[in-house]
């Protein structure tokens, strides 16, 4: 059941991933790009990694992907007459994947087929992880321990690099509305 | 999943990477090259979670890292759509091959 499962959602990421890269009409893409999406959060969901085909589902689909469809509805007119690739461009795309395929491919063999899968920690660990708490107690670990085992424990913490990409994205919003501002509308009294 | 590897998962990612990868290098669309940019970063994400799924020392991590990696794909769609229109007000075309001035 569940390797017919992970069959379907392969082929629907990768027919995807195909329609993707194959599609001649850009305006047709982002149904390939979902198709894509929506399989890579299936796996995720079938691996019981609840909070990340969670995500992926709000953040890929609800988001990224209707920020693109935007971008699309602006350039519509123009996009579609962009010309299709030369041969040579093909045939050059053709031999720089294959040499990536064989590059990439090889050492996936070596992975050891024996091992097995652990279960993927669920939104609480994940959370109390973020704030450096234990999961089980709420109770932050460093507060607990000796003073001078402050210094051997590293004080790893999730929450500074989330913060950070949060504090980006802020800065990135900003900055994406300033580039797209009308200036022409700006100018006029 | 336990009972069918990591290779599988691996080589799902692999394939959804040279398939962001071809598009890359096939489109000539603006808005057609940030698809294969999300279709790579999709691919890193799968590949995070695979190894914490068969890595119990990265068990935390890799979906952690996993995550961060999504929502850096928006952030990276939100800005670089910005630059793409920029681009097609200044140019008249989203055709990054159409502008003169991004010949080397």
């Amino acid at each position: 059941m569940t390797l017919t499962l992970f069959a379907l959602l392969a082929v629907l990421t990768l027919g995807g991933a195909l329609g993707v890269a194959l599609e001649p009409r850009i305006a047709r893409v982002p149904l390939w790009l979902l198709g894509t999406f929506l399989g890579v959060a299936g796996i995720f969901l079938l691996s019981q990694a609840v909070p990340l085909g969670v995500t992926q589902l709000l953040v890929s689909v609800g988001g990224t992907l209707a920020i693109l469809v935007y971008g699309l509805t602006q350039i519509a007119p123009k996009g579609d007459e962009t010309p299709p690739p030369s041969m040579r461009s093909i045939l050059a795309a053709l031999v720089a994947v294959a040499l990536l395929a064989l590059v990439l491919l090889p050492p996936l063999w070596q992975y050891p087929p024996t091992s097995e899968a652990g279960s993927p920690p669920g939104a609480l660990v994940i959370g109390a992880a973020l704030l450096d708490q234990d999961a089980g107690t709420g109770e932050v670990p460093l507060a607990n321990l000796p003073a001078e085992s402050h210094l051997a424990r590293p004080r790893t913490t999730y929450l500074l690099p989330l913060t950070v990409v949060l504090l980006h994205l802020l800065v990135v919003l900003g900055a994406a509305a300033y580039l797209t501002r009308n200036r022409g509308q700006e100018a006029q009294p | 999943m336990s009972d069918l590897g990591a290779v599988p998962l691996l080589l799902l990612g692999a394939g959804l990477f040279l398939a962001g990868v071809a598009c890359l290098l096939l489109r000539r669309n603006a808005i057609g090259i940030l698809f294969g940019v999300e279709l790579m970063l999709n691919a890193a994400a799968l590949n995070f979670f695979t190894f914490s799924l068969f890595n119990p020392a990265f068990a935390l991590e890799g979906q952690v890292f996993a995550l961060v990696v999504l929502l850096l794909a928006a952030i990276d769609a939100v800005l670089a759509l910005a630059i793409v229109l920029l681009f097609q007000r200044h140019h008249g075309s989203a055709d990054v091959d159409a502008s003169p001035d991004l010949k080397g």
